[in-house]
């Protein structure tokens, strides 16, 4: 019996395909709401899961989120971008070598300046590669470069979330609009919305898609009413959640004709 | 008679002594278990020569091409196939595959444009769905978990062969110099 739930436990671990390198950490995510003066510390375990030793470099780099806003980012330079935390954190090591089955933390401080106010955000990349390049070599040769970042997330406590629905307007049957973050922190939106006839009955509903935002950024949102709706008048309400208890609510009325064609009437809070 | 008797006797003792155990009222165990916070990132490369693999590379060697001239390019006698794996516990993730140009030493002339690129969601080592083919130069691209999941990422690099190449890929000719072409590929996780 025992033997046979470490058999499958061996099993259970042991992946379809075998891998050159394996990199593993504990703390993907920091986010803190802080005050101006205050000192962080705090520490992330990076891993080799491997048989094999890996050679890991740490550093620092700024991300903004990026179309199709879905969590997609672009990395910079650090110190580089307008809410750049980068220069706020220490760490140490900057270059660990992990024997296999090896561990490491490495230490982090983030000190935050006397004032603070809204959001400011950093990576710090945990990256290992496979091999070298061989400048001998002839024909086309690429290396390859693994890398996982700890996302940074400093917020001032008194900071205030906004974003607004704006641009609403129909093409094709849809729902078309602009979600624009209007304040001066990340906002990560997941979305949902439906639809009521005048008596009030629920004849649609359905998901907007999450949607992650810097600041003053303006990501379009569609939103496609069921085609089986009669002609009529309607009204949509979307509610984007804001994450930490804010949300944004948008109610809108619509006219849908006998062709099928759909109007906006009106536009609530 | 006598043994009915010592029987029934021990019965009693036994009873007796093992009732009060019985009627105990009964006990909480409390079980706790903490699982850590995770987020794992795995690589491997494998070259495909015809229908044999070849796992375990250190880089995307295509080593020194061959000219065909019969359709007058330089073709590549293999292909290669990155395998990417994640695991985590913690969130949502997304999975980032920037490009630096595969330039020659001049840095004059680059085979961004003469390489396809072909990402797949991998369910098992036969089956797989295509969620995108691109060109090298236009290869920057994220995929999230939604994407991915169940299964891995597994990404085909191929030098362009005239025929079925993705869109903005042409074959290598001898208008490109000769020379040894190396560029640099990170694959990047962070949580979405």
């Amino acid at each position: 019996m025992k033997r046979g739930i470490i058999i499958c436990g061996i099993l259970l671990f042991i992946p379809l395909f075998s891998f050159s390198f394996n990199l593993r950490i504990d703390t993907p995510k920091i986010k803190l709401k802080v005050k101006g003066g205050e000192t962080i510390t705090g520490s992330i375990k990076v891993e080799n899961p491997s048989s094999e030793k890996i050679e890991v470099k740490i550093y620092l780099e700024d991300f903004l989120y990026t179309s199709p806003y879905d969590g997609a980012k672009q990395f910079f330079a650090p110190g580089t971008t307008e809410f750049s935390c980068s220069s706020w954190i220490n760490f140490s090591p900057q270059e660990i070598v992990l024997p296999p089955f090896g561990k490491r933390r490495v230490n982090y401080s983030i000190k935050i300046p006397s004032e603070i106010e809204g959001g400011r955000y950093a990576v710090l990349f945990f990256e290992t590669s496979l091999g070298e390049i061989e400048e001998e070599r002839e024909g086309a040769n690429i290396v390859i470069l693994g890398r996982i970042g700890t996302l940074f997330f400093l917020e001032a406590k008194d900071s205030i979330k906004r974003a607004d629905l704006e641009n609403l307007k129909v093409e094709e049957g849809t729902i078309k609009g602009d979600f624009v973050n209007r304040s001066n922190v990340v906002i990560v939106s997941r979305g949902n919305f439906y639809i009521m006839d005048e008596r009030g009955m629920v004849l649609d509903r359905g998901k907007i898609q999450d949607i992650y935002t810097f600041p003053n950024d303006k990501v379009p949102i569609s939103i496609k009413p069921s085609k089986d709706l009669p002609s009529g008048r309607y009204t949509l309400i979307s509610t984007f959640d804001l994450e930490e208890g804010d949300v944004l609510v948008k109610e809108i009325d619509f006219l849908k004709d006998s062709l099928g064609d759909i109007r906006i009437l009106q536009v609530r809070d | 008679m006598r043994g009915w008797l010592k029987t029934i006797g021990s019965l009693v003792i036994i009873l007796g002594l093992a009732l009060p155990g019985l009627t105990q009222s009964s006990k909480s165990i409390t079980i706790s278990a903490t699982i850590s916070p995770v987020e794992d990132l795995s690589v491997s490369i494998s070259r495909i020569e015809g229908s044999n693999w070849y796992p375990n590379q250190t880089s995307i060697d295509f080593g020194t091409l061959s000219y065909d001239i019969t359709n007058n390019i330089f073709r590549a006698n293999c292909y290669y196939a990155v395998d990417v794996g994640v695991s985590g516990n913690v969130s949502d993730w997304i999975i980032t595959h920037s490009v630096s140009s595969i330039k020659n030493a001049a840095g004059t002339d680059s085979l961004d444009n003469n390489i396809n690129v072909s990402f797949n969601q991998q369910l098992d080592d036969t089956t797989a769905n295509e969620i995108g083919y691109y060109s090298y130069a236009q290869s920057n691209r994220s995929f999230n978990k939604s994407q991915i999941s169940p299964g891995w990422l597994r990404i085909y690099y191929g030098i362009a062969t005239g025929s079925g190449d993705a869109s903005g890929v042409e074959s290598i000719t001898t208008a490109k110099p000769a020379g040894t072409y190396t560029g640099t590929i990170t694959l990047t996780l962070t949580p979405q």
